[in-house]
């Protein structure tokens, strides 16, 4: 029997997944009505909807003028739950999942779907870069005594104790470039939602903008290496003890 | 590498405001005039910008979710999506079975047709204290939920006779009132405390009857 080759995925029952997002980014505007009428579409499975506006904002500090540009205009789309949402704007396209995620193939089967209704009415539209982003939140049992990052992950900023106290608080980014793929891993302490708990983001961003897939076979193949590569990051960035904390 | 979470900070923000940015307790550091300084600044203030803005969820359209002067169904509406997206922040600690009956019953409490134009909308720092209450006790028995006329959530569990109703206030504080049959003899008691110290104070009137106290 032939060894599948690929790496293999694990399951979390209780994912650290905060918010999965997958990003087409045009290289040329979409047209306003075309966007109305993607969206009274999709109207169909994600009912709640509202404007998407995201501006620009320059100030010159010399005549103390500001000036607001729309830079995307659009809609949001969210299901009942307000879990599964969808962008459509004039410059892009997204679908983002909130918590609690429910794996890969449903995330992927709803962007093929979502993404096939938005070009049954906008037909072909060049795609400049695709964004694939993950953000986990690691949220760590504080059993009244601070945490030793290192415990729990694998990515973090380090500073010699002593001389300095305890870290209050940290935020690292780091970079990387890797065959045509830009890959930003953010990491940081966040405000805990749970009384007793410290917590811990781990954001993987992976986005592709030379040589970017059209079709949509090298699109769905390109996302499959993409999953991939952040599944291998993930795991690079935690120890055992942050796995237990999503098998529990 | 040691480091410490303080409840002062935690508390002093809220984790499960879906408008409030990831990283948004992130220091600039002070103005300083050298070339490097700037670089310095600038490179880490579009870090933050990179971070927390490219998130779906938490990007809109500028606006306030809830605003007094939109339409009672609009603001309805947009309280009951501030819940949901605050109760999607934690539901990989929630039971997938009980996070959809809470949406149940969120849909039930903030549907427009029986909402009076006057009655306070649902505060979501309320809200907030109620799944922080939540993750904290692990009740099983789901509560009936109301709003008081000061937009704070109730939650109220029957057990016979036996009554236990809570006001869920923002920051983490809760105001409580029970009725408790013991030996067929009435008792009832209130109290206003903080969370942490709920079911410390509860415990004598063994709470389980209506909490139900799992994980």
């Amino acid at each position: 029997m032939e060894r599948d080759s690929r790496p293999q995925h694990r399951y979390y029952p209780r994912a650290p997944i905060t918010e999965a997002v997958i990003d087409f980014q045009f290289a040329e505007m979409v047209d306003a009505r075309v966007c109305d009428r993607a969206k009274n579409r999709l109207k169909q499975i994600y009912p709640n909807t509202t404007d998407w506006i995201e501006y620009h904002v320059e100030v010159n500090p010399q005549t103390k003028a500001s000036e607001f540009h729309e830079r995307v205009r659009g809609f949001r789309l969210s299901d009942l739950d307000e879990t599964c949402v969808v962008i459509v704007a004039n410059t892009r396209f997204a679908v983002s999942r909130l918590a609690p995620y429910a794996g890969w193939d449903e995330f992927r089967e709803r962007l093929v779907r979502d993404w096939k209704t938005f070009k049954s009415v906008a037909g072909y539209k060049k795609i400049a870069r695709i964004g694939v982003r993950y953000i986990n939140r690691i949220d760590i049992p504080l059993a009244g005594k601070p945490i030793e990052l290192s415990d729990y992950i694998r990515f973090y900023l380090e500073v010699p104790q002593p001389p300095f106290p305890p870290i209050d608080q940290q935020f690292s980014q780091a970079v990387f470039s890797v065959a045509g793929r830009k890959i930003v891993l953010n990491t940081g302490t966040v405000p805990s939602p749970l009384i007793g708990y410290g917590s811990v983001a781990l954001d993987i961003d992976i986005a592709c903008d030379t040589n970017v897939p059209q079709t949509d076979d090298e699109i769905l193949s390109y996302l499959e290496t993409v999953r991939d590569q952040k599944n291998m990051l993930f795991e690079a960035c935690i120890t055992d003890r942050a796995r237990a904390l999503f098998e529990q | 590498m040691i480091t410490e979470f303080h409840y002062h900070r935690r508390d002093k923000i809220s984790a499960l405001d879906p408008e409030r940015p990831l990283f948004s307790g992130i220091y600039v550091p002070s103005r300083a005039d050298s070339s490097t300084a700037r670089d310095l600044s600038s490179t880490l203030e579009g870090m933050l910008r990179w971070a927390d803005t490219t998130v779906l969820s938490r990007v809109g359209s500028g606006q306030p979710r809830v605003q007094t002067s939109k339409p009672l169904p609009e603001r309805l509406y947009d309280a009951l999506a501030t819940v949901k997206v605050m109760t999607s922040k934690i539901s990989m600690h929630l039971d997938r079975n009980w996070r959809s009956r809470l949406f149940r019953r969120l849909d039930e409490l903030l549907n427009p047709e029986e909402w009076h134009e006057d009655d306070p909308i649902l505060s979501a720092s309320s809200f907030e204290t109620y799944l922080r209450f939540v993750l904290l006790v692990r009740p099983t028995r789901d509560a009936s939920l109301g709003v008081s006329n000061t937009g704070n959530l109730l939650a109220g569990w029957i057990d016979g006779r036996n009554r236990l109703t809570m006001e869920l206030q923002p920051g983490d504080m809760v105001r409580w009132v029970l009725v408790r049959y013991v030996d067929d003899e009435r008792e009832t008691a209130a109290a206003q405390i903080g969370l942490t110290r709920l079911m410390q104070v509860l415990a004598p009137y063994q709470p389980e009857c209506w909490l139900s106290l799992g994980d």
